[in-house]
């Protein structure tokens, strides 16, 4: 195999084993292509240091009064809210030539080579820190990134060493009108205070100095481009900050410009009409600002002729339009001929397009009404607007010396309510359907003949469909209250301001909804006194009564505890023997005006057998009735206790009625239990001394489910009390029916076994009443079948 | 100077693989091994000039991985990229000299000296300067060994950048100097890796080194001696 010749494929042959062998030549492919590795890396490092040097970062030094916040190396220079730089290096300056000779802190600072031509002339730099000031919170962010220097560019010559601004210049972006106000005080204004025009913000207080006597002050106003022809130079500027503070039932109000003007105060400016052809200002143009609009003389001074003296007072007396201040009177004197006062008032310059012939002036007094303010208690008279476009445009309006009664311009339905005396009704009232508030009172007057009074009402247009024909209203000022003993004392007053200021409610009966048309403009209604009053229709009835101790008027007519009407009067008879009550039944006590219904008073009754009716002792009492079948009838006698049942009546009710023949009453009463095997199956009814006074019947009904349980030899006892034995053999028995029978008496009775105990007895047999029981009497164990009770009641 | 004999001399070399000694052919330059595969040659190929090459790329790469920053630590929405040295900077600054030393030496000592380490191997094979062998075969050793421990730097870098991605509150992005970075570690450990250290003894037994020999004479002076 020691073959010279070179193998020119890349096969390998596998050949045994002799010795060192012949490699197999392979085509050498050693080009000098490595080179380009170092070539490449040559270009990428030259082409780095070249970046580097280009775009490498240009340095800037800029003294600062103090070095509050800058950071070596962290604080980075921001221009529009981009980083553009970093402070590199910061140290004293001891006695800086720029700064006056103050120390001052220079920073070393490197920019990005992009913000190079930030470094010219007029460039300005100042400290950014998070500030919480009155007119916002600003550099918020810096409490996350650090403070930070801001830059604002500049122009002219570049530039490499700067003086820091001592606080961030008042800078608005954009151009504007710069004009300047003059003061004696500077206010509440400060920086970034809003301009108003009619409420609208048009710019903002740029700066403020004092003047070089310092006797004024100067506030340089920037106003945006676009607001800038709305300032003439016989424009004026007042102060708007300041407050209104209504503190009303339901919380307090706060009025003013903005929450902004609150506490940042604010400029609002007005151009008047007679200076509304003045040249438009330009910059530097210098203005005076007043301390308010009325003072400013920009408010629209208008003339209000009342036909008598009113009590106003310039420069306190404000004018309302439905709780927003509009207008102030500037001045109040009596009219040429003494028989009226002309008051000139300072309209808000928005009001403008308002005042028209149907713009009505009016004063208001005070009136206690929480809703209305508090500053209205306080402040006395204040004059109420009501502001309406018209046609032409007036300055001078005849007013009135008191609220109109009402104004027929107001929106909505307006009605006519007549009543005898409305109550605690006031100016302002609500009006109320279902307890939601759907219109006002607008006022009431003594009707012509000075037989009540007319209510005034206007209910909101969307509520207006609510209104029919057939609608009922009634007022409910005042507080109604209801106590029982299970429900404890109710007190219902609609609403709170219904307690103050009086309401009225309406409802319309169910039947009465559909009937008719929606009511019209100027219908009128009835007011009733209260809600019964007006939906309940019913009977009138008079009721005798012996003693009206007790009752009142608006007092109850139940039937089983249900409210069927209602006592509207008493009034003591001619003769003074007895009281005449007019009652109300309302329509669903129809049926009790009949002959044979009772009445008589529920009082409460207090006693060893029952106690009873004590919810009267707070509610007061009531008239209780038992209907009667008769004929229709109106006039009653009402007794003063519950009528006592007499046999008859008791002999009327289904069931079983005996009469026992006793020596004695005993501590029966009526209502005592009777029982049969302990079980109670019927009651005593009533008693009466027999014919000769020998006797005492005692009426006892039983139950109609227990009527057969009486037979002919039935024997009843005297279950009363307590039977005490006491034998040295038996030991101590004492044996009663019942506990109860032990208070109020009880009757007992027992059934001979058949074929003793004879057939069922008719109501009304006698038995007599045993004084107690046989001890046989106890075994008696007939077995009777009781009747389902399927009895119809008659 | 009585150098021991070489196989090269004799026309022959061993396969480095397998250790197979193989006669190599006569024009020289590369062959196979017959038994493994692997290539054979007495001397790799122009071993000095591809070892140049790589060895000034690497330096020429230094510079982009020392200027360009290597990786930035953003940390709340804030964060600056950082370069190898101010990275060592801040360590340093804030007391963790003994990770500072770490990064320094990895980043670099390390690559300097390996390239400088080189250098002087290439310095000496090829302007023939007097020294002991035994000494340039202890830089070679660590030249070739070090090498791979440069690539610390890039671990962390990227274990960082897997961990740290928390959004907005911090994140760990590598920069563009951490692709130079590698570039050089992988081009110096080429360049070690071609760097023949049999020229070390060529040159100190005064022979021809591998680019000077003729394989056709060695074989001739073989085949006289076979």
């Amino acid at each position: 195999m020691a073959d010279n010749t070179p193998v020119d494929n890349d096969t390998i042959e596998p050949s045994a084993y002799e010795g060192p062998q012949r490699g197999q030549v392979r085509r050498s492919r050693g080009l000098p292509l490595v080179w380009i590795l170092p070539l490449v890396a040559g270009l990428i490092a030259a082409w780095l240091l070249y970046q580097d040097m280009a775009e490498g970062d240009v340095h800037a030094s800029i003294l600062f009064h103090s070095g509050d916040g800058l950071v070596k190396g962290k604080t980075v220079v921001k221009y529009s809210g981009v980083d553009i730089g970093i402070v590199q290096d910061v140290r004293l300056v001891p006695n800086a030539k720029e700064l006056n000779g103050a120390d001052g802190v220079l920073a070393e600072v490197s920019l990005n080579r992009s913000a190079e031509y930030l470094l010219v002339e007029g460039t300005e730099f100042w400290v950014v820190k998070p500030e919480l000031s009155i007119t916002g919170i600003s550099g918020l962010e810096t409490l996350l990134s650090g403070n930070y220097i801001a830059v604002e560019s500049g122009s002219g010559k570049r530039k490499r060493e700067f003086v820091a601004l001592d606080r961030p210049p008042a800078f608005i972006r954009g151009d504007g009108l710069r004009v300047v106000l003059k003061s004696r005080r500077l206010g509440s204004l400060s920086r970034g205070s809003p301009v108003y025009y009619r409420q609208l913000r048009v710019g903002q207080v740029a700066d403020y100095s004092l003047d070089e006597n310092g006797r004024e002050v100067s506030i340089e106003l920037f106003i945006r481009r676009e607001y800038g022809y709305l300032v003439h130079r016989g424009s004026r500027f007042w102060n708007s900050s300041g407050i209104s503070i209504e503190g009303g039932i339901s919380g307090i109000s706060i009025n003013l410009e903005s929450l902004a003007a609150l506490f940042a105060g604010g400029v609002s400016f007005y151009t008047p009409e007679s200076q509304r052809q003045s040249p438009l200002a330009v910059n530097g143009t210098e203005f005076k600002l007043y301390k308010n609009f009325a003072a400013a003389d920009a408010g629209i001074a208008v003339t209000l002729n009342f036909d008598r003296g009113v009590d106003v007072t310039p420069g306190s007396t404000k004018v309302y339009y439905q709780g927003i201040k509009v207008g102030e009177v500037s001045r109040a004197k009596a009219n040429k001929s003494m028989n009226g006062m002309e008051v000139r008032v300072l309209m808000d310059p928005a009001t403008d397009d308002l005042l028209s012939e149907n713009t009505r002036f009016w004063l208001a007094p005070p009136t206690f009404d929480f809703s209305g303010g508090l500053n209205e208690l306080i402040q006395g008279n204040r004059i109420e607007v009501d502001l309406r476009r018209g046609k032409r445009s007036q300055r001078t309006f005849s007013a009135r010396a008191s609220a109109p009664q009402m104004d027929p311009r107001v929106p909505g339905l307006h009605l006519r309510l007549t009543s005898r005396n409305p109550g605690s009704l006031q100016r302002g009232a609500p009006v109320y359907f279902r307890r939601i508030e759907v219109g006002k009172v607008q006022g009431m007057e003594l009707r012509r003949d000075g037989e009540g009074v007319e209510v005034y009402v206007v209910i909101e247009p969307r509520y207006a469909h609510l209104v029919r024909p057939g609608a009922r209203f009634w007022n409910i000022s005042g507080l109604r209250a209801s106590a029982s003993l299970s429900s404890g004392i109710k007190i219902q007053a609609d609403s709170l301001m219904s307690l103050l200021r009086g309401g009225v409610a309406f409802g319309i009966r169910g039947g009465e909804y559909e009937k008719g048309g929606p009511a019209q403009n100027g219908d009128q209604f009835p007011l009733y006194r209260s809600r019964e009053a007006a939906m309940e229709e019913g009977i009138e009835i008079s009721i005798n009564l012996p003693s009206a101790e007790g009752l009142r008027e608006g007092a109850p007519l139940r039937y089983r505890g249900v409210q069927i009407g209602e006592i509207t009067r008493l009034r003591l008879g001619r003769d003074l023997g007895e009281v005449q009550a007019r009652a109300k039944l309302y329509h669903r006590g129809g049926n009790f005006a009949r002959a044979g219904t009772r009445i008589w008073v529920v009082s409460p009754q207090i006693g060893i057998s029952k106690v009873a009716h004590l919810d009267t002792l707070i509610t007061g009492r009531y008239l209780a009735l038992e209907p009667g079948g008769g004929p229709p009838e109106t006039e009653f006698y009402a007794e003063l206790q519950a009528p006592k049942e007499d046999l008859a009546e008791t002999m009327s009710r289904p069931g079983l009625t005996v009469i026992l023949d006793a020596a004695r009453r005993g501590s029966l009463v009526a209502g005592s239990p009777v029982y049969y095997r302990q079980v109670q199956v019927g009651e005593v009814t009533g008693f009466e001394l027999g014919e000769w006074a020998d006797r005492v019947y005692i009426f006892v009904h039983i139950e109609p489910e227990y009527r057969p349980l009486v037979r002919e030899h039935t024997v009843f006892w005297n279950a009363s009390g307590v039977d005490v034995n006491f034998g040295l053999k038996s030991g101590l028995n004492v044996n009663t029916e019942s506990a109860q029978a032990l208070i109020k008496g009880g009757i007992a009775f027992a059934t001979p076994e058949p074929p003793f105990m004879g057939f069922e007895v008719e109501s009304g047999s006698h038995f007599p009443l045993y004084p107690r029981a046989e001890p046989k009497w106890y075994k008696w164990s007939p077995k009777i079948e009781l009747y389902n009770y399927s009895e119809p009641v008659k | 100077m009585s150098a021991p004999q070489k196989a090269l001399q004799n026309g022959m070399s061993s396969c480095l693989s397998c250790h197979q000694l193989i006669i190599l052919p006569a024009r020289g330059g590369r062959c196979r091994c017959p038994r493994c595969g692997a290539s054979v040659y007495g001397r790799i190929d122009g071993s000095l000039m591809l070892t140049w090459a790589l060895t000034i790329t690497g330096a020429l790469l230094l510079l982009p991985a020392n200027i360009l920053p290597i990786m930035s630590v953003v940390y709340l929405g804030a964060g600056e990229p950082s370069t190898i040295i101010s990275g060592v900077m801040q360590l340093y600054n804030s007391g963790m000299w003994g990770i500072a030393l770490i990064v320094f030496v990895a980043s670099i000592a390390v690559p300097v000296m390996k390239l400088l380490g080189l250098v002087l191997l290439l310095v000496q094979i090829q302007l023939r300067l007097h020294f002991v062998p035994s000494q340039a075969m202890k830089i070679y050793r660590v030249v070739s060994g070090i090498g791979r421990w440069s690539l610390l730097d890039l671990f962390m870098i990227s274990i960082l950048a897997a961990l740290v991605d928390m959004g907005f509150i911090a994140r760990v992005e590598a920069g563009p100097g951490s692709t130079a970075f590698a570039s050089v570690v992988v081009v110096t450990m080429m360049a070690a890796r071609s760097f023949d250290p049999r020229l070390i003894w060529d040159a100190h037994d005064g022979d021809l080194y591998a680019t000077a020999v003729e394989p056709e004479t060695a074989h001739r002076s073989a085949a006289e001696n076979g």
